[in-house]
């Protein structure tokens, strides 16, 4: 009975607990329909943190969730590519709980590099529909054209599988939190800098960006298509689309 | 003899005078037909795949600022308001940023919302070269709606503190009317949009 009794009590909390979650997330979502980022109550601050280098995606769950702190942006860069990751709304609360805008952010990575793959592949397609390989083998506009198109494709695919490896992508977070865990999370080791809007927490109030690390305005392309004439790059992409 | 020289460098004179009129008062776009000088990329395309993504690639034939103070490139892409719950952007341009944290904070219209990324340094980016940037956006009804596709020339904010490599310190011009524009129909087949301003 004892036990029965113990179950039903835990079921009436979960249900009151479901019960509150599902009113709270109700809540937002009603007070919140577009999902536009809202301004924080009056006891929240947001802030965004710069690191020196990057950060994994658990030592940036660790810093959220050590000093309580909403993540709401991640801030990337992988191969070339700079990039950005946000949540909105009611997706702020659910990742908060585990400080799991990190692993989002890869996730989203993963699927956006397999689609601008995907897109890239669409272009260098058409290009060799429109030109033979005489086009950049001659016209030197050509040549340029076909290059960069074929050093997108390896910035995607050297973008893809580091996030794929699990390699670091995140050089800063933007965060909400209170004033304290704010103030402690700023004075973090893993913290190279802090930026805070300049006019306070109103709705209007925009959070400055890190600054990338100086490593993350390298530009990367593959040293093989640097010596490449036009018809060996219109080869090599015949050959890659190929594949 | 020398009315006659006198006569022939008058000729040539008015003859010079009247071609330099004629080039002053030809269209830009005309006088530079084949080598268009813009702050914009001069042709590109925009590329929606049906669902949750969009590319766009660009480039110009040769790159120049209308403005100085640390001139920069801005493409922005303006969507109905929708559900979003998440947003993903990269980009290769150099000196790139992505600027889905400013999505509809401030923007005229509360109807839409804006999708930038962009480049601190229009100088760094090359001629005839291919730049591209994308966006993924999650939540909702994703990326359904009306949108449109534009170019706007950034300019630092000068004696913004935190200089000319942060957004926030930067202020851009609505100057050039979209390269394309129109509406992306959710779980159909990808939609493909070009621009071509070289002719």
């Amino acid at each position: 009975m004892l036990r029965i009794r113990g179950q039903g009590r835990h079921a009436a909390i979960g249900g009151a607990v479901a019960l509150l979650v599902a009113t709270m997330g109700m809540t937002a979502v009603l007070a919140n329909p577009n999902g536009v980022p809202q301004h924080q109550p009056d006891t929240q601050k947001t802030a965004s943190f710069g690191f020196a280098t990057f950060l994994s995606d658990s030592e940036v769950r660790d810093l959220l969730t050590t000093y309580k702190l909403e993540g709401h942006a991640v801030f990337t860069w992988s191969s070339g590519l700079t990039g950005v990751h946000r949540v909105y709304g009611v997706e702020v609360a659910a990742l908060a709980l585990t400080g799991g805008i990190a692993q989002d952010a890869r996730a989203a990575s993963e699927s956006f590099f397999a689609s601008a793959l995907a897109g890239n592949e669409r272009r260098l397609k058409t290009f060799l529909e429109t030109h033979s390989a005489e086009g950049p083998g001659t016209d030197a506009k050509l040549e340029i054209q076909l290059r960069s198109l074929l050093n997108i494709r390896y910035r995607l695919e050297r973008a893809l599988a580091h996030v794929r490896a699990g390699e670091p992508l995140i050089y800063g977070v933007e965060v909400a939190g209170s004033p304290e865990s704010i103030d402690a999370a700023r004075r973090d080791q893993r913290v190279d800098h802090a930026r805070v809007p300049e006019h306070g927490n109103d709705e209007n109030a925009r959070v400055p960006t890190p600054d990338k690390p100086h490593e993350a305005d390298r530009r990367i392309d593959d040293p093989e298509l640097a010596s490449m004439s036009g018809r060996d790059l219109h080869e090599r992409a015949e050959r890659e689309m190929a594949q | 003899m020398m009315s006659e020289i006198a006569a022939h460098v008058r000729r040539y004179v008015v003859i010079g005078m009247l071609l330099g009129l004629l080039l002053v008062s030809l269209p830009p776009g005309l006088a530079n037909a084949y080598h268009r000088v813009t702050f914009y990329p001069i042709t590109g395309d925009l590329l929606y795949d049906g669902y949750t993504f969009a590319d766009s690639y660009f480039r110009w034939d040769t790159v120049a600022a209308k403005r100085t103070d640390y001139a920069g490139y801005e493409h922005d892409l303006v969507i109905e308001t929708k559900l979003f719950t998440r947003c993903t952007s990269y980009t290769d341009l150099p000196r790139g940023y992505d600027d889905c944290p400013t999505a509809g904070w401030d923007e005229e219209s509360d109807h839409e919302w804006v999708f930038t990324f962009g480049s601190f340094e229009l100088d760094a980016i090359a001629d005839y070269q291919y730049y591209m940037g994308a966006w993924r956006l999650g939540g909702g009804t994703s990326m359904q709606g009306n949108f449109r596709l534009y170019p706007q020339e950034s300019q630092y904010i000068e004696f913004c503190p935190l200089g000319p490599y942060q957004a926030w310190c930067r202020k851009s011009y609505d100057s050039e009317a979209p390269f394309v524009s129109g509406t992306f129909y959710l779980a159909n087949p990808p939609q493909f949009f070009q621009w071509n301003l070289s002719d």
